[in-house]
């Protein structure tokens, strides 16, 4: 049971990092169309991104299992993804936000820059998180540490 | 060592993940009730004070005394131009509240804060601005006017002081509260009824200062008729 929502949330994970990534994306670059801007000046957002997207796929390739079979971060990445989601479709799409209506792009930036050191917070957590988690034993070290107790 | 240290990593990424998963948690049901929150509507009670009907019939009132004015008959001393250039202006202004986009708006039976702020711009774009100041401030700005009117003269100051009292009203914090509803928290109902729930005080305020127009409007109005009728 635990192998199989392992697996689920981690290739949850990955789906909602890339749609996230997406989102993100979307606002930031009508962002700066609206104030026209630089894409390199808002740059700095999307460093923890790819931060956390290489580090994934080390985790990936080195095979992991430390970073990969915790169910609890696999959980916590799904929940931060889902809610940047959340965040950047509420900037788009939620009519209710008055800013949303005043602007010609029917993007309530505010809102989502409002938002923004939360999202650095969570992807820099993670990424160091994830960093931390790649420290631990061999099983065979701990094997033979165990049957060295016993 | 190396294990004490690799496990005690292992505490901090996981304390590290504990918070994260605390953070995100809090800010995604955040976000949950906040939508809830914006999308909160008010629904005015029928039986209130002031309701659109109401206003009507005052419009017709402010209507029924600018009509009194007849060029072709007036035989009082007032200067025959001035007081059809008062009377051409109070019907400008009576036809800002008799606008279809202003009907629209108050036609709806639950109002979101989405459409107070339409109300509030409506007022404030048409009601202050092509009503208030673009037609009644020329006539009581005693440096600029070109109404020689005495009579006019003798109510000027009175007239300024409720354009004035009209111009610094409450409104620029209702709008700026209204486009600041982006900033989410969380907030009780003891709180939305001794401080400010949003939509209702917000479309209260806005309704208020509809009326506080419209009795300027009717007062002047009611001037400009016995100064039709007595002069």
């Amino acid at each position: 049971m635990k192998k199989i929502l392992n697996g689920l949330f981690y290739v949850l994970q990955l789906l909602l990092l890339i749609i996230s990534f997406a989102g993100t994306l979307y606002v930031i670059l009508q962002m700066n169309a609206r104030l026209e801007k630089n894409f390199m000046e808002n740059f700095n957002v999307f460093i923890p991104f790819l931060l956390l997207f290489v580090l994934l796929i080390i985790n990936i390739f080195a095979n992991q299992k430390s970073v990969k079979d915790n169910l609890f971060y696999n959980i916590t990445s799904t929940l931060s993804f889902t809610t940047i989601i959340i965040v950047a479709l509420r900037a788009i799409l939620d009519n209710n936000l008055i800013l949303h209506n005043v602007t010609t792009y029917q993007i309530d930036f505010t809102y989502f820059a409002n938002f923004l050191p939360f999202l650095k917070i969570l992807l820099y957590g993670l990424s160091i998180a994830n960093v931390l988690l790649m420290f631990h034993l061999k099983e065979s070290t701990s094997k033979t540490n165990t049957k060295d107790l016993k | 060592m190396k294990k004490f240290i690799v496990d005690y990593i292992h505490i901090i990424a996981m304390t590290l993940t504990g918070l994260l998963f605390g953070l995100s948690f809090f800010l995604l049901f955040l976000n949950f009730y906040h939508v809830k929150e914006v999308s909160y509507s008010y629904t005015p009670s029928e039986s209130s004070s002031i309701t659109y009907e109401k206003m009507l019939s005052r419009i017709n009132t402010i209507q029924n005394n600018a009509s009194v004015y007849n060029q072709s008959n007036y035989q009082g001393s007032e200067d025959a131009y001035e007081m059809l250039g008062i009377q051409s202006k109070l019907n400008n202004c009576v036809k800002k509240y008799q606008e279809e986009n202003l009907k629209k708006l108050f036609s709806k039976k639950s109002y979101l804060a989405k459409d107070v702020f339409e109300l509030l711009n409506y007022y404030q774009n048409n009601i202050l601005n092509g009503c208030v100041v673009l037609q009644m401030y020329n006539l009581v700005d005693t440096d600029q006017s070109t109404y020689k009117s005495d009579q006019l003269k003798k109510v000027a100051p009175f007239l300024k002081l409720e354009i004035d009292s009209l111009l610094n009203n409450g409104l620029s914090y209702v709008r700026s509260n209204l486009k600041n509803n982006d900033i989410y928290y969380f907030s009780n109902d003891d709180s939305k009824n001794t401080v400010f729930e949003l939509t209702r005080d917000s479309y209260q305020e806005v309704l208020s200062n509809y009326t506080k127009t419209l009795d300027f409007l009717e007062t002047f109005s009611t001037w400009y008729k016995d100064i039709v009728l007595g002069g």
